[in-house]
C-alpha cells in the first residue's frame, strides 16, 4: 500500500468526505440563492419606482459580498475538527495526511463551484433586470488571473486559519488577515508615496490601490509583489498541509 | 503487537502523565484499569496517534503511532467513551467507513447488528445513546482490525447488551488479535479480560495475565478478618481479602479487590511481581 498517497484510498475518503458535507453544500445554495433573490426582487421594485437607475446595480454587491463570505467562511464550517468527539473518527481513517488534505481542498473546491453559478445566475439575473448590466458590473465581474489568485488566496488563508486555530478560528483569521493587510498597505504607501494620504477608499477597494502598487516600477515592492504571488496561495497550502499533519486530536 | 519505549506524555510540563514508561501488549483482551485520571485514554490516545509521546516511542505492528501511516491506522480501530456520529444510518456509515478496513465483512455487522437489535436503516442521531454505542461496537468489531481499543465499551449498555458484548467479543479474539478494554466496571468483563493491566500515575502497576497474578496473589473470602492481607474488605458474608500467595494455592481472580490491593501497596505489588 502506498503510504502517501493511493488513488482508490482518496477516493473513498472524497466519497466519504463529500457525502458528510452534502448538507452544507445544500444550505449555503439555498442561502445564496435566497440572497440573490432578495437583492433581485427588491432591485425590480426600486427600478419601477424610480425607473432605471444605474446606481441601483450597487444591490448586487451585497451577492458579491456573500459570495465572498461563503468562500472565506466555509473551510472553518467543513473542517475535521470543529468538535473533538465529531472528529475523531475522521482522525483515526486510514488515510494519508496528504489524502486528508487534498479532501480538503477538494471540499472547498466544491464552494467555488457553487458561488461560480451563483456568479452566473447573479449576472444573468442582473442582465434581465436591467440592460445596463453588462457595462456597469464589468468592474465587479471581471474574472482574470489576479482575481482567481485573490480568490484562491482568500481560501488558502481561511484553510490555513482552520487547521491552526481550535477555536474562534474564524474570527482569529479574519483578525489577525485584516490587520496584516492593513499593515502591508500602509508599509506599501509609506515605501512608495511617504508623503500621500491613505484613506478609507484605498482599503475598502484595494484592487484599485493594488494596482497602482503591484503596478509600481519601486523595487522594493516589485519583489515583495514577487514574494507575495509566491506565497498566496502556494505556500499558504502547503503550511496547512504541514500543520494538518502534526495536528493532535 | 504494540510495544512502548520509554515514553513520557503531558499536558501541562508540571503534571507528567507517563514519564519512562515501558509496556508491551501481545494477543489477547487486555484489561485497562487505573483510577480517574492516570492516563488510560490517553494511553489509548497515544497508541491510536490520536496524540503524540513526548519522548520514548509507541510502535504498533511495526509503525510508529505518532505517524498516522494509512498502513498502521487500518490495523487499527479506536472506539472511544464518548462520540458524535454523522446524521446517518450504521448501513451508511459502514459503507462509506468500512472500505477502508481490508477486512471489514459486512455480513458480520449485519449479525452483530441484528445481536444488539439495532436497526440499520435508522439515523444515528436519532438513536439512543446506548444504540449508538452498540451500533459503533458492531463497526468496531465487524472491521475486523488486529487492534482493537475500546474506551469504556460498557458505558451505556443495557444488561442483556452487556452480556451480549461479552459474548461477541470472546468470539472474536483469537491469537493474532489484541483488544484492549479500558473499564471501570470491572464485573462487566471480570471473566472476559486476561491479561490486566493496571496504570498509575506515571507508571504501570501491573501487567500480567491471570494465571500469572493468581500464582503471585491469593484471593479469599473468609468469616473474620484476615491478618497480613493486602487488602481487606467487609462484604455481607464475611470479608473478601487479598494477600501474597505464599503457599501457592489456587484461588479465583477479584478484580475489584486486585484493583485495590495493587493501588494501596505499589511497592509491595512490584515487589511481589518483580521476583
Amino acid at each position: 500500500m502506498n503510504e502517501t498517497f493511493n488513488l482508490k484510498r482518496f477516493l473513498s475518503l472524497l466519497k466519504r468526505d463529500i457525502r458528510m458535507c452534502s448538507k452544507y453544500y445544500l444550505y449555503i445554495s439555498i442561502a445564496l440563492l435566497g440572497i440573490l433573490l432578495i437583492v433581485a426582487i427588491f432591485s425590480h421594485i426600486i427600478m419601477n419606482i424610480t425607473g432605471p437607475n444605474n446606481s441601483y446595480d450597487g444591490n448586487f454587491i451585497i451577492v458579491y459580498f456573500a459570495l465572498i463570505a461563503a468562500i472565506f467562511c466555509s473551510p472553518f464550517y467543513l473542517r475535521e475538527n470543529n468538535n473533538k468527539q465529531e472528529a475523531l473518527f475522521s482522525y483515526i481513517l486510514p488515510s494519508s495526511a496528504l489524502e486528508r488534505f487534498l479532501s480538503v481542498c477538494a471540499r472547498n473546491l466544491i464552494v467555488l463551484v457553487i458561488c461560480t453559478i451563483i456568479l452566473i445566475l447573479t449576472n444573468l439575473v442582473w442582465s434581465i433586470i436591467t440592460i445596463s448590466f453588462s457595462h456597469d458590473l464589468t468592474v465587479y465581474i471581471k474574472i482574470d488571473s489576479s482575481v482567481i489568485t485573490a480568490i484562491l488566496s482568500m481560501q488558502a488563508i481561511a484553510i490555513l486559519g482552520q487547521a491552526y486555530f481550535r477555536k474562534f478560528a474564524l474570527v482569529k483569521t479574519f483578525g489577525i488577515t485584516t490587520l496584516l493587510l492593513y499593515l502591508t498597505l500602509m508599509l506599501a504607501m509609506g515605501v512608495t508615496e511617504p508623503d500621500s494620504y491613505f484613506d478609507l477608499e484605498d482599503f475598502i477597494f484595494p484592487e484599485i490601490f493594488s494596482q497602482q502598487w503591484l503596478g509600481s516600477v519601486h523595487p522594493v515592492l516589485y519583489v515583495c509583489g514577487t514574494i507575495l504571488k509566491l506565497i498566496f496561495p502556494f505556500g499558504l497550502w502547503f503550511a496547512a498541509y504541514f500543520k494538518m499533519k502534526e495536528t493532535e486530536i | 503487537m504494540i510495544q512502548i519505549s520509554n515514553l513520557s506524555f503531558y499536558y501541562k510540563k508540571s503534571a507528567p502523565i507517563f514519564e519512562g514508561v515501558t509496556l508491551q501488549i501481545k494477543s489477547g483482551i487486555y484489561g485497562l484499569l487505573g483510577e480517574n485520571g492516570v492516563g488510560k485514554t490517553s494511553l489509548l490516545h497515544i497508541i491510536s496517534g490520536l496524540r503524540f509521546p513526548k519522548s520514548g516511542s509507541c510502535n504498533v505492528c511495526g509503525y510508529e503511532s505518532y505517524k498516522r501511516k494509512p498502513g498502521m491506522l487500518s490495523q487499527l480501530f479506536f472506539l472511544p467513551e464518548e462520540f458524535n456520529t454523522p446524521s446517518e444510518s450504521i448501513s451508511t456509515y459502514a459503507k462509506l467507513n468500512g472500505v477502508f478496513y481490508p477486512n471489514f465483512k459486512q455480513s458480520e455487522l449485519d449479525e452483530y447488528l441484528d445481536i444488539f437489535q439495532v436497526d440499520r436503516q435508522k439515523k444515528m442521531t436519532q438513536m439512543s445513546f446506548g444504540q449508538k454505542k452498540k451500533a459503533m461496537i458492531a463497526f468496531a468489531i465487524a472491521a475486523n482490525t488486529p487492534v482493537l481499543l475500546l474506551d469504556e465499551p460498557t458505558n451505556g449498555l443495557d444488561i442483556p447488551s452487556k452480556s451480549q458484548f461479552r459474548k461477541i467479543i470472546s468470539s472474536v479474539s483469537t491469537s493474532d488479535k489484541s483488544i484492549v478494554i479500558s473499564t471501570h466496571q470491572v464485573r462487566d468483563l471480570e471473566n472476559l479480560i486476561d491479561p490486566i493491566i493496571i496504570l498509575d500515575r506515571n507508571q504501570v502497576l501491573l501487567n500480567n495475565t491471570v494465571e500469572e497474578i493468581t500464582q503471585k496473589l491469593h484471593f479469599t473470602y473468609s468469616a473474620t478478618k484476615p491478618q497480613d492481607s493486602l487488602y481487606c474488605e467487609q462484604i455481607l458474608q464475611g470479608y473478601s481479602a487479598v494477600s501474597e500467595n505464599v503457599d501457592n494455592e489456587e484461588s479465583i481472580l477479584n478484580i475489584e479487590s486486585l484493583f485495590s490491593a495493587v493501588v494501596l501497596n505499589k511497592e509491595k505489588i512490584k515487589n511481589i511481581f518483580n521476583n
